[in-house]
């Protein structure tokens, strides 16, 4: 009794857990508000928000600059300097990036989806085919032993 | 012989030159993939050639580096043609009938995936872009062609880290997953023995399945058509019974001559500045948040039929969906040995693993679909 009332806890736990991902990436996580691509205006945008609600600009990211480590060129447009030929380093930030979980979230919905969906045709047709060989074995036997 | 000097001091200069302490890093690092592969005997066709490749790319001024460099772009980044090639060994060497015996098993294999898709959640959390994300997460795949076929397929710039890292915990399976199996598991349930009914398949069965497994992945995930297909064919080649010699070629020479080349080409991507990164360290930690999760998931996956099925599953043999074939299926017969000496889980943990092959290949043809249409 004891075993059966932890699975079934378990087994509500992985379908909440589920349920909660998929929900977090069809909603998008709480990120952090960003700055109103027109900077007169100065207004605070929701994070999947695509328009200003005040000016009604449209939001565009902030471009970010490359800085060469050799010559501190920091208008590059390649990534490599125009000025040295050296290739620019792009530093890695480790900051947590919340709105990239969202969409790798939706890929892990999907992902586990397809792979049992795709097992399962594929068991459906071993099935299939272990049966109809079994049936064409035993109807074999049956017209020999007749 | 001419013996010139000068040669030998520049090349010491260059050690000492900005960054080239890297160097002799580089030659620890390939020192001890050599001793791993030689005294621990950890993956020693993989990590060998890799080690000793590492030192030979990160000699100043390596002559070795063109080649090894031709090498990758004609094995590897030209159609990933060595590991393609190696997946007809592979699927040769697999044999099938454990699971299709007891196809439901398969389900495992697939749950075991799940380690894939949390690391690319992970690895996006932390700020690598999407496509390195999922290269990282596909270490999850414990099957080192299939990453190295997905990372170079993405572009990833860290291929050699992925590398190292998938084949490294491959060899680490009997480490990591007995603690995370005992963790998920009560003595009680690592007690549960399985019939195995031994029943027989028949001939056509074992023909048409690599067939229509590869036409099925095919339509579904046709990024994968091409891991899956050489796969399959691979394994059409033993079952079809008329190409004795030829399995026999591909399960020994034309595996072990790709497994060479593959080892030592990898490692034109160890090159120090390309290697020494906080992000490979963060890339091997995720690569065992991988492996992990994906043990967690096939445990679990087997506790929740068991509330449905009337004949109860061993949940360790979930564990085996992972691919790292034939390890894992060993490491959970052992445990189930361990909690009763009579309980004999191997025919059903092989069966398991080897449906791990086969969904390790959908989870990298699926993850290669979602992120390119992204990136």
């Amino acid at each position: 009794m004891k075993k059966r009332i932890l699975s079934v806890v378990i087994l509500a736990l992985c379908l909440a857990s589920l349920f909660a991902v998929s929900a977090f990436a069809i909603s998008g996580p709480d990120a952090p508000l960003k700055d109103c691509t027109n900077e007169e205006c100065g207004a605070k945008l929701n994070a999947y928000d695509n328009f200003c609600s005040k000016c009604g600009t449209k939001y565009t990211e902030p471009e970010e600059e490359e800085i060469c480590q050799v010559c501190k060129d920091d208008n590059i447009e390649t990534t490599y300097c125009p000025e040295c030929g050296r290739q620019v380093e792009k530093e890695m930030k480790f900051k947590l990036d919340f709105e990239a979980l969202g969409e790798s979230a939706m890929i892990l919905c999907k992902g586990m989806l397809g792979i049992f969906i795709v097992t399962g045709i594929i068991i459906a047709f071993i099935l299939i085919l272990n049966t109809t060989v079994e049936k064409i074995k035993q109807i074999k036997e049956n017209k020999e032993n007749k | 012989m001419n013996f010139d000097l000068s040669v030998l001091w520049e090349n010491i200069a260059e050690i000492f030159k900005d960054g080239g302490w890297k160097m002799p890093v580089m030659w620890i690092i390939g020192g001890v993939l050599i001793f791993l592969a030689i005294k621990k005997e950890m993956e020693p066709t993989l990590l060998l050639p890799m080690g000793f490749g590492a030192i030979l790319v990160n000699l100043p001024n390596s002559g070795a580096k063109d080649v090894i460099d031709h090498l990758f772009d004609i094995g590897i980044d030209s159609h990933e043609l060595f590991p393609l090639i190696l997946f007809i060994g592979i699927g040769a060497m697999i044999d099938f009938e454990p699971l299709l015996t007891n196809p439901k098993l398969m389900l495992f294999g697939a749950g075991a995936q799940f380690g894939i898709f949390f690391t690319l959640c992970m690895a996006s959390l932390l700020g690598f872009d999407l496509k390195d994300a999922a290269s990282i997460a596909i270490i999850g795949a414990a099957d080192g062609p299939t990453s190295i076929f997905v990372a170079n397929m993405l572009n990833s710039n860290y291929t050699a880290a992925i590398m190292v890292a998938a084949y490294s915990y491959m060899a680490l399976v009997p480490v990591i997953q007995p603690p995370i199996i005992k963790l998920c598991t009560t003595k009680k349930e690592r007690k549960i023995r399985m019939e195995y009914t031994g029943r027989k398949v028949s001939k056509l069965t074992k023909i048409l399945f690599p067939i229509v497994v590869t036409v099925i992945v095919g339509l579904v995930a046709p990024d994968a058509v091409a891991l899956i297909g050489f796969l399959m064919f691979g394994n059409l080649i033993r079952e079809c019974g008329v190409l004795n010699s030829l399995s026999e070629t591909a399960q020994k020479v034309l595996a072990n001559l790709i497994t060479i080349f593959l080892g030592i080409t990898i490692a034109s991507q160890m090159t120090a500045n390309e290697f020494l990164k906080f992000e490979t360290l963060v890339i091997i930690g995720l690569g065992l948040v991988a492996f992990i999760f994906d043990t967690f998931a096939g445990v679990m996956l087997a506790k929740i039929m068991n509330l449905f099925s009337k004949k109860k599953i061993n949940p360790m043999i979930g564990a085996a969906g992972i691919s790292a074939f034939p390890m894992s299926a060993r490491v959970v017969h052992k445990l189930g040995l361990e909690a009763d000496n009579q309980n004999f889980l191997l025919m059903h943990s092989i069966g398991v693993n080897v449906s791990g092959q086969v969904a390790s290949v959908i989870a990298g043809g699926l993850l290669l679909a979602f992120v390119q249409a992204l990136v």
